[in-house]
């Protein structure tokens, strides 16, 4: 657990884009890796293993979450939300990564866990989908809003000289 | 003439556009739109964009966030709390199997004395 934790807890936070759940979810993953442990046969890889079950506890606290709150988390259809950044301290930043995490934090739910497995930790369509319990084809059109807003809420970053 | 042409290119930025993130790999492009790109400055600077966005939405793979240092206190509260209870639950089988195998013994000692008590009479 001690070598994972980090590991686990940085595809937790990225995927749900709060410090908090990201915690919670850490941990429900640590236990339901420790129920499952037994039935591990070691046809993939351990982390791979590990993945699959934190990607599924985020997905379980996230319905939890939505059934506990008048509003929904997110909305595939929802866009994102402008950002209050003016270009001033776009240009003042120097790295564009925190810049990144931020855009990535104000994609919905649905469109961010599609973009973090597929562009961040290369996951296929298929397992995406899987995982999910969505259609290979909404898990690409989810890619393609995801990169879309991604591509608009980062503009002038990208748009720099590299 | 050259009205109609600016139409055009306009009609295929606009179609790249549309395509969005596919315009990053003009190899899955339609032919005409993928021509369109390589001529138009724009459309590249747009394939560009996506490209590096790309990347660097790669590149977070190999950053690793630091968990927060009560995670694990967490984790082993819970499974110790878990075992805990499957012992505890495991102690009560144990308990109930034997008190019902008690009752059992007794009732049948009860059963093989009035038994005989009964044939004796006879």
């Amino acid at each position: 657990m001690l070598i994972h934790q980090d590991e686990v807890f940085t595809l937790a936070r990225r995927l749900v884009g709060d410090t908090e759940l990201a915690a919670d979810v850490a941990q429900e993953a640590f236990i339901r890796a420790w129920r499952a442990l037994p039935g591990f046969r070691g046809d993939s890889q351990f982390s791979t293993w590990l993945h699959r079950i934190v990607v599924n506890a985020a997905w379980s606290m996230r319905r939890a979450q939505q059934r506990h709150r008048a509003a929904p988390l997110g909305d595939i259809n929802q866009e994102p939300v402008a950002t209050d950044r003016n270009p001033v301290d776009l240009a003042a930043a120097a790295s564009m990564r925190p810049r990144l995490l931020n855009a990535l934090a104000q994609l919905s739910s649905p469109i961010r866990a599609v973009v973090v497995l597929k562009d961040v930790y290369d996951w296929p369509h298929r397992q995406i989908a899987d995982h999910l319990g969505i259609t290979t084809t909404a898990a690409k059109v989810r890619l393609h809003r995801g990169r879309r807003q991604l591509h608009d809420l980062l503009w002038d970053e990208l748009g720099s000289a590299e | 003439m050259r009205v109609a042409g600016v139409r055009s290119v306009n009609l295929l930025c606009r179609t790249a556009r549309r395509l969005g993130p596919e315009i990053a790999n003009p190899s899955r492009l339609p032919a005409v739109v993928a021509s369109h790109v390589r001529s138009c400055l724009r459309c590249q600077a747009d394939a560009v964009r996506y490209r590096r966005l790309r990347r660097e939405l790669g590149s977070l793979a190999d950053r690793i966030e630091a968990a927060p240092p009560f995670l694990l206190t967490g984790v082993e509260q819970a499974i110790s709390a878990q075992l805990a209870s499957s012992a505890g639950s495991r102690q009560h089988a144990h308990l109930a199997a034997t008190i019902a195998g008690t009752a059992a013994a007794a009732a049948s000692a009860v059963a093989v004395a009035m038994w005989r008590r009964a044939r004796a009479a006879v």
